[in-house]
């Protein structure tokens, strides 16, 4: 901060509003209507928590649930098999994020207007002008490729590709790509625009060319945040590809539908355990690596270490990374018995071991009478425009808009308590800012610290359960519980989001420097957090919870094949009946809903920052 | 001695080492209830770290600092609260939320009087708007209530943590080169409007400043810091040119502490 002129001050008054402004409230108001808007519209059931014997049963079910898991099925066979999914699983979620890594990172280089424009000014003459003007439209093709590929969910992309792939690992595998590469290529390309054009002056004056310019300037300014934001993908993947099945069919997602539709609690209790296991350990993983990242010198924790050692680190985490990939591509290239539930019954035959990429490419060649091409050049690509069907198609995002909009703000609420219990500075060292310290021995302080290091504890606790259970699992178990309907989609979505938002919550309360709270700290540590932790983050808070909105819609889709009325429903239906205008009305529709929202969020600045 | 309830602060003999660093070395001092005192001396000197022992943020290593009758080495509970709601503290440099508007930075001052309920609601309807109005016109800022810090300029925002400071009316005010990145003359007038409202309201005031032409008739005592012992102390119009020199040292020549004026006839 620099002093200011008092010239430079008088010219700075006309701007300040003189009177209170109403931005906050008006804000407010927008988000009750947004939420009694959606409450108006979804049909609510609450059949199973009405009457006294209802909710009777539905308690006895939920304890039935929770002793189930309390006791999984640890038949030694089981856990084999679960193992072999557990496998499965992780090697789809990587390959999926590599293939989404490679696609995405090609299409988005595309997509940069800062490399395919180069940042030059509109040259003049004819020739020069159209040529900008053919390569303002590939920018633009490529935009929208990504748009497609994003807006359509990745359990979507599974349904769309199961007739052609089969339900082998394959069809998992370019389902997660597809979308990761269209969720990364907009990220990337974001970050690259990020980039101010006068941060890459000194790189450009070299005489560097346009690719060297990526290379040297806008590439390295962007690599932490890439990387950050490639290692959150690589958990979602794992995430969801332990959930697939629920859709498709096979795995661990495929093991838990079947096992809940037998009843079988105790394998449901052991199919859960791994998902979160799974997920958890991922998570736990990528926060790691993700702390290394931080270069934040004003962190209140900062550590520096060595160049030396910096670089070290760099080469071992890409060769980490590197072999990782490799596993995950070898392992689906290596011919092996698919490991299914079928295999385990009739294992007396034997069966022939192919790779998966055979498999699947010999699904593509014996689709009965028409091949999977021919099916969508066809049928996929030619959208029913009728009136009724596009006002339907239409009138079914309402259901996934509402679910998520409500189930959205349950979470920023959730988070927000979640954040304050987890809070380092708040409950685990807030002496450093407040100055409170015991002396000598005080039992009662003692005691107090302890009572917070219980709640920092529970609160990580309770993020982290919730974030690596995914949205379908919390969903199909809920309907279980709660039977179906609009209910168990919003406490799913409500319960998940609030995990993932509790930690990017937490990590921009634990950035502020403890200076900042020192002088504010007149009142209650609570007092401290209202009136100074979450202004100070609210921005961001607010850009995560808006990403996490656009995230619920099209988990709302998806739910919709599990259940939940709307457009994943309709999709869901159409696809089962073939009636394949609809369908690729539909798929359109999601995309147009994503695309939208995203548009809505950059008109309100509500996007990614600039690389920071 | 240590509860004498006509001292604000007192440190008796008070050592504190910074990443292995000697930063005060035995330090005693008292400060009476009423008192202005400014705090100089080359930077490393131990002012901050001073003013954050008697802030209570920092404990110090050995000796005992005792602030409004209250020991910090055993903050907690009630105490820490009593203590948090009198001192008041303003930094160099950000001392306001960004991104909270004026009023809102101005009304953080009633935390230590407000359940965390009504803080948050404050943020909706602002609370005490009349206390936030009264504190920002003494501080001359009534038309910025609703401007956010950004939009104010250097001098404008001290002035806000002032208005604070008033909002929350501590026994003892603390601080650390509130006017460093500001120019001379609106230095001049954030210390004296500080001051002043020492004086009117008669609290205690502990001020650490690195322009000394700002210390003329303001402050009853100047504490002069070198190497993390006190090298002098005495009433303003007693600092002369050979203390300067031998507080300062090296710094005196690049300070061109040899054309300041002192004395009464500081401005």
């Amino acid at each position: 901060m620099t002093p200011l002129e008092p010239a430079q001050a008088g010219g700075a008054a006309g701007s300040a509003p003189a009177r209170r402004p109403l931005g906050n409230l008006l804000w407010l108001a927008a988000t009750l209507l947004a939420v009694g808007l959606s409450v108006a519209w979804l049909t609510w059931d609450f059949s199973t928590l009405a009457s006294a014997p209802a909710r009777a049963a539905a308690w006895e079910r939920l304890c039935g649930f929770t002793r189930a898991l309390a006791q999984p099925d640890l038949d030694p066979g089981y856990l084999r098999l679960c193992l072999a999914w557990t496998h499965e699983t992780v090697t789809t979620a990587l390959a999926g994020t590599l293939l989404g890594l490679v696609l995405g990172w090609a299409v988005a280089v595309g997509a940069s207007r800062a490399f395919a424009l180069d940042g030059a000014p509109a040259a003049r003459g004819l020739l020069p002008r159209a040529r900008r003007l053919v390569v303002r439209s590939l920018v633009e093709a490529c935009r929208l490729l990504l748009d497609v590929l994003r807006g359509v969910p990745d359990f979507v992309w599974a349904v769309v590709l199961l007739p052609a792939l089969g339900t082998g690992r394959l069809t998992g595998t370019l389902a997660i790509g597809l979308s990761v590469a269209g969720i990364l290529g907009k990220i990337f390309s974001e970050l690259w625009d990020g980039v101010p054009p006068r941060r890459l002056e000194p790189v450009r004056l070299l005489g560097s060319g346009r690719l060297a310019c990526h290379l040297y300037g806008t590439q390295p300014m962007a690599a932490r945040s890439m990387v950050s934001f490639t290692l959150m993908r690589v958990e979602c993947a794992i995430r969801n590809a332990s959930v697939l099945g629920v859709v498709v069919g096979g795995g661990l997602g495929g093991a838990i539908d079947d096992e809940l539709s037998n009843g079988d609690y105790a394998r449901v209790g052991t199919v859960v355990l791994f998902i979160f296991a799974v997920t958890a350990v991922a998570d736990l993983l990528s926060n790691l690596v993700r702390r290394q990242l931080r270069n934040d010198p004003n962190h209140p924790r900062v550590r520096r270490a060595s160049p030396r050692a910096q670089v070290v680190a760099t080469y071992a985490g890409v060769g980490l990374l590197v072999a990782m990939f490799g596993w995950a591509v070898a392992d689906h290239l290596r011919p092996k018995v698919a490991a299914n539930t079928n295999v385990l019954l009739s294992s007396g035959f034997s069966q022939p071991a192919v790779s998966d990429v055979q498999r699947a490419l010999d699904s593509i060649g014996t689709l009965g009478e028409q091949s999977w091409i021919e099916v969508v050049a066809a049928k996929y690509l030619v959208p029913d425009l009728s009136a009724p069907t596009v006002l339907g198609a239409l009138e079914s995002t309402l259901t996934p808009l509402s679910v998520a909009v409500v189930g959205t703000l349950l979470a920023v609420l959730g988070a927000m308590l979640l954040a304050w219990m987890g809070s380092v500075a708040y409950q685990l060292e807030p002496q450093r800012f407040t100055g409170e310290r015991s002396g000598g021995s005080s039992a009662l302080l003692a005691l107090r610290r302890a009572g917070r290091a219980l709640l920092f504890g529970l609160g990580r606790m309770l993020a982290l359960v919730a974030r690596s259970v995914p949205e379908v699992l919390w969903a199909i178990i809920l309907i279980r519980l709660l039977s179906l309907g609009t209910l168990p989609a919003i406490l799913a979505i409500a319960i998940h989001s609030s995990g993932v938002l509790a930690r990017v919550f937490t990590e921009t309360v634990d950035n502020i420097p403890y200076r900042r709270l020192e002088q504010s700290s007149v009142g209650s540590r609570l007092g401290s957090f209202v009136m100074v932790a979450a202004p100070t983050c609210w921005r961001d808070w607010m850009t995560y919870a808006f990403f996490q909105f656009e995230v619920n819609v099209r988990m709302g889709v998806v739910l919709g094949l599990v259940g939940l009325s709307g457009l994943g429903m309709a999709f869901g239906e159409a696809r089962q009946w073939a009636i394949w205008g609809q369908a690729s009305t539909l798929l359109l529709v999601m995309v147009l809903l994503t695309t939208v929202i995203d548009r809505i969020a950059r008109a309100l600045r509500l996007g990614r920052g600039p690389a920071s | 001695m240590s509860l004498d309830p006509a001292l604000a602060l007192r440190l008796e003999s008070v050592s504190k080492s910074l990443g292995g660093r000697t930063v005060l070395a035995g330090v005693d001092l008292a400060v009476p209830v009423g008192e202005r005192v400014a705090l100089i001396g080359p930077s490393g000197a131990g002012k901050t770290t001073l003013l954050r022992l008697a802030a209570g943020v920092l404990a110090p290593d050995a000796g005992r600092v005792t602030v409004l009758g209250q020991d910090t080495a055993h903050l907690h509970g009630r105490e820490l609260k009593q203590v948090r709601r009198d001192v008041g503290l303003l930094y160099q440099l950000d001392n306001l939320v960004p991104s909270l508007r004026v009023v809102h930075n101005v009304l953080m001052g009633r935390l230590g009087h407000w359940s965390a309920a009504r803080a948050l609601l404050s943020l909706l309807i602002p609370q005490q708007l009349g206390l936030a109005r009264s504190a920002l016109a003494r501080v001359e800022l009534a038309h910025r209530l609703w401007a956010l810090p950004g939009e104010l300029s250097g001098g404008e925002q001290q002035r806000v943590a002032v208005a604070r400071l008033l909002v929350q009316s501590p026994r003892l005010m603390l601080a650390d080169e509130p006017v460093a990145s500001l120019d001379v003359r609106l230095g001049r007038e954030i210390i004296q409007l500080l001051c002043s409202i020492a004086r009117e309201q008669g609290r205690t005031l502990l001020v650490s400043l690195h322009a000394l032409d700002l210390l003329g008739g303001h402050v009853d005592r100047v504490i002069a810091l070198s190497g993390g012992t006190i090298a002098w102390q005495g009433p303003p119009e007693a600092l002369s040119q050979p203390v300067l020199r031998r507080v300062y040292g090296a710094e005196y020549e690049s300070l061109r502490l040899a054309d300041v004026a002192l004395g009464k006839g500081g401005a």
